[in-house]
């Protein structure tokens, strides 16, 4: 294309050398005819040779003349001033459709005839104004050469007027080039920009230009105003960077710099995603896409902004329902109308443990459990062909062979048309409601049986106190009809249930606890008067459960036993008042004789040495000690709660052992507090104290004199108790025979001179008064072993 | 020290009457002593003393167990009488019942509590004491 416009320029500088040239060739020929006619005559002779010569030379530079004329690709007419032909050239003979013969000497206008292409009026005025203005270029715009078949074509001519040697004007020659080509052209071009200027300024998508370069943008479209809500006078000359937000400007900085870079290579960019800012701040998401224009002679992008807001929106809601259903807890199932498997979500791998890609394709029959009929499946399978939805329980079976049931809802999918395309089951895994409501009928089965096997009454009644439900038990109390008993009771449960709503029992009642009561009621004949313990129950909201237990043989118990218990109290005092006054009396004598017997020491001393006064002085002694003794013992049975306190064992063991270190070094014993320093026990310290002095001395004194004694202290925990050990390898007790007396009151068991029987009697009321226990284990010549039961607490 | 003007001991026992009299003679610190068969004959006596301007007794000894008055009935009534002296009773008795124990404590006597029989050494303690 570039070389055939460079050869249409050429030709516009070629004619004004042609023609000079052509001017001064044709000039030279009209003159050397003229002249060979001269010298012919004057010199006829001679000259024929010449005349040879110089035809044959003119007739070469004629032939020079045509095949020049004839190469030349614009057509060529000349004419003389009457505008008669008087030469075509090749070119001209095709454009105009005359050939040179026919066209010679005839008129230019019928030859050469040119009209406006945009007027359709003729223009032939070609001659007049060669000869007015010299040379004359394009002499009319979109000129249409009028064929000699009638045909036009487009065409540009210039006029040129011809000389002769004298200067004189003797012709005009005409050049013409056919135009259609570059007419097409012309038109193709134009056609070709309005097209593009319509495909941008009416895309639906909003188009931007921006200089490559700068990024200054250049030109932007009525979608481009409609999507930044902008007149495109503010867009223009806005950078495109701050078509997006700020905040992102590095990263739209960078992707710009990578679209030029890319567009070099390729024709468009891959489409990016974007976000463009509005007039009014708001963020609208688009899609971009760029590519590589030339405008106004500048490099530049053309940006494609396509919002996509809308699509986001829905792509946003199909996510969030694809969500729900993927995420669903129910089993959610597609199937085409063929009933195979389009679509299953987690939650049916999760309860069939059937995967997705197993199943699809697949009817769902591969769920049948076999257990519903065929009538069951044709009335679902009607029901949802016919355009309804089917909603219903069924039991299916598991990959696993496991049963389970689901509540089922099947419902057809239309598209526009109405027509079915697909069927949704949604699934409810129900098998624990299943295996709820079997456990509830056997629950109120075993209830059932469980209520008439109880020996107590059990009566429904409601918030008025009317019996709505009374197991049969009661029958055997009241012989009679249970109208009868009804009748009765209701009168009495309503006061007590009148009672129990009034009264404090009410809250526990609102509050699902059991409120207790007791009533009588005798039998018809009034003979015999019964007894019943009941416990009321709230049952849901207005119900009301009373069992009642037949108590009549426990309250005459009770009372015999409060009878007897009243005796035993009266009897324990009175006896007690006795042990105080013997102990009293027996003390004010002895007293009495303790003083005498002073008396008599300080004022006759003599009488003492007397061997009967003494033996009596020895018995008021004794008396005395004894009754010292009975007084303890009556102690014991009078404990103030202030007296117990938590003390540390081991150190009590130790005090103990250091108060009585001199007995213990003379009597050649050896004590092993074995105590861990820790034990802490609650105790009676003066009883712990005593307990440990008693058992302490009871292993002095009946040590065996035949090895070295010792005695062990050792503690255990043992059934809530701090079992502390006495172990001694002492002379050891006979508890065949002695066990029933060993800790009884003034018992003795070894013959010893020291024993007096008392210590272990206090010890063993000591220990007891404590809440605790005694035990002993012995065997003769071995040794003892005593374990003391401490309460913990 | 000084010597005590009149002791006083109401008991109905003869032979603690004696032991009594004897040992405080021992003592030489009595100068006069008085002793009562049961506490309604000692209120009797000792009420018409005090209406009489009469000295009462500085010390008394008081059983417990006596017939017609005992020890409490004395001294619920002898404490109502609108003293002006000091009059130091002790509690003298066998008993060891709590009945009297928590009685004795009532009448904030607890430390002034002797069981029988007194002895001389007791005695002496307490007349060195006041």
């Amino acid at each position: 294309m570039v070389a055939k416009i460079d050869e249409s320029e050429l030709f516009e500088e070629v004619p004004g050398i042609f023609w000079s040239v052509m001017g001064m060739v044709l000039l030279g020929i009209l003159f050397s005819s003229a002249s060979m006619g001269f010298l012919y005559n004057h010199r006829q002779k001679s000259i024929y040779k010449e005349l040879y010569v110089k035809e044959k030379n003119l007739w070469q530079q004629m032939e020079k003349f045509k095949v020049t004329m004839d190469s030349l690709g614009e057509g060529v007419i000349i004419t003389d001033l009457h505008a008669k032909i008087w030469y075509l050239n090749n070119r001209a003979e095709e454009l105009t459709g005359w050939r040179y013969r026919e066209a010679q000497g005839r008129s230019l206008h019928d030859i050469y005839s040119v009209r406006n292409e945009d007027t359709g009026l003729e223009e032939n005025n070609i001659l007049d104004k060669v000869i007015k203005q010299g040379i004359v270029k394009e002499l009319a715009n979109h000129t249409l050469l009028v064929k000699k078949d009638g045909g036009t074509i487009p065409i540009v001519d210039t006029g040129a007027p011809v000389f002769d040697p004298e200067r004189e004007l003797i012709g005009i020659v005409i050049t013409f080039r056919d135009e259609t080509e570059k007419r097409n052209r012309q038109k193709l071009l134009e056609e070709n920009e309005l097209q593009f200027r319509n495909l941008f300024e009416f895309s639906a998508d909003a188009v931007f230009i921006a200089d490559a370069e700068t990024g200054i943008i250049l030109n932007a479209n009525q979608a481009a105003e409609h999507l930044l809500d902008k007149p495109r006078e503010k867009i223009i000359g806005l950078h495109q960077l701050s078509l997006h937000p700020d905040e992102k400007a590095d990263y739209n900085k960078d992707i710009f710099q990578k679209a030029v870079e890319n567009l070099q290579k390729r024709d468009v960019t891959e489409v990016v995603e974007n976000e463009v800012v509005r007039a009014d701040g708001a963020l609208v998401p688009v899609e971009i896409l760029a590519s590589r224009v030339v405008y106004k002679g500048k490099k530049c992008l053309m940006g494609t902004f396509r919002n996509i807001s809308e699509r986001k929106k829905y792509e946003s809601e199909l996510h969030k329902l694809s969500t729900a259903i993927e995420q669903s807890p129910s089993s959610i199932l597609i199937t085409n109308v063929d009933g195979e498997i389009d679509y299953v979500n987690p939650a049916f791998t999760v309860t069939t443990g059937y995967t997705k890609e197993s199943v699809l394709g697949k009817n769902p029959r591969i769920l049948n459990s076999g257990l519903q009929s065929k009538n069951y499946y044709q009335n679902l399978w009607e029901t949802i062909t016919s355009g309804k939805n089917w909603r219903g329980e069924m039991c299916n079976r598991k990959k696993s062979g496991e049963l389970y049931w689901e509540l089922a809802s099947i419902s057809p999918v239309k598209n526009q048309e109405g027509v079915i395309t697909h069927f949704i089951a949604v699934k409810k895994d129900i098998t624990e409601r299943k295996l709820a409501e079997e456990r509830l009928r056997e629950n109120e089965k075993y209830l059932g049986s469980l209520i008439k096997s109880v020996p107590d009454t059990i009566i429904v009644l409601n918030k008025n106190g009317e019996i709505l439900d009374i197991n049969a038990s009661s029958l055997n109390y009241f012989p009679g009809t249970i109208q009868n008993l009804k009748k009765r009771l209701e009168s009495l449960l309503s006061q007590e249930i009148n009672k129990l709503q009034v009264g404090n029992s009410a809250e526990s009642l609102k509050h699902k606890q059991v409120a207790k009561f007791q009533f009588e009621l005798s039998s018809e004949d009034e003979e015999i008067q019964y007894h019943f313990s009941a416990r009321a129950v709230l049952f849901g909201e207005d119900k009301v459960i009373i069992t009642l237990s037949d108590i009549t043989e426990s309250i005459q118990n009770y009372n015999r036993i409060n009878v007897l218990l009243r005796v035993e109290e009266e009897q324990s005092k009175r006896l007690q008042n006795f042990t105080h006054i013997v102990s009293h009396n027996l003390r004010s004598h002895t007293a009495n004789m303790e003083g005498l017997f002073e008396i008599l020491a300080m004022e006759e001393p003599e009488i003492l040495e007397n061997q009967y006064i003494k033996l009596m002085k020895e018995s008021s002694d004794k008396l005395q000690t004894t009754i010292y003794h009975l007084n303890h013992i009556l102690d014991i049975n009078t404990i103030h709660r202030e007296d117990w306190e938590k003390i540390n064992l081991y150190k009590a063991v130790d005090n103990s052992i250091k108060s009585i270190s001199n007995l213990i070094k003379n009597g050649g014993l050896t004590i092993y507090n074995r105590v861990p320093k820790g034990t802490r026990v609650l105790v009676i310290p003066a009883y712990l104290e005593s307990i440990v002095l008693n058992l302490m001395t009871n292993a002095i004194k009946f040590r065996s004199d035949s090895r070295d004694s010792y005695l062990k202290i050792t503690v255990q925990k043992k059934e809530g108790f701090t079992v502390v050990s006495f172990e001694d390898n002492g002379l050891g007790i006979d508890l065949h025979r002695h066990k029933v007396k060993l800790f009884g009151l003034y018992k003795t068991f070894h013959g010893h001179s020291d024993s007096r029987g008392l210590g272990l009697f206090m010890t063993k009321a000591q220990v007891e008064a404590m809440g605790g226990k005694i035990d002993v284990e012995s065997e003769v010549d071995k040794g003892t072993t005593f374990k003391v039961y401490l309460r913990d607490e | 020290m000084n010597k005590i003007e009149c002791v006083c001991l109401i008991e109905d026992d003869p032979i603690v009457v004696l032991l009594m009299r004897k040992f405080l003679e021992k003592t030489g610190k009595a100068g006069q002593f008085v002793s009562y068969q049961n506490g309604k004959e000692a209120y009797d006596n000792l009420k018409d003393k005090f209406e009489k301007g009469d000295p009462l007794p500085e010390l008394i000894f008081l059983d417990i167990n006596m017939p017609v008055w005992d020890g409490w009935n004395f001294l619920s009534e002898f404490i109502k009488l609108p003293l002006q002296e000091n009059i130091i009773i002790y509690i003298l008795t066998s008993s060891t019942s709590p009945e009297d124990l928590s009685l004795t404590k009532k009448y904030g006597l607890q430390d002034r509590y002797i069981l029988k029989p007194m002895s001389f050494e007791k005695l002496n303690k307490i007349l060195n004491s006041i």
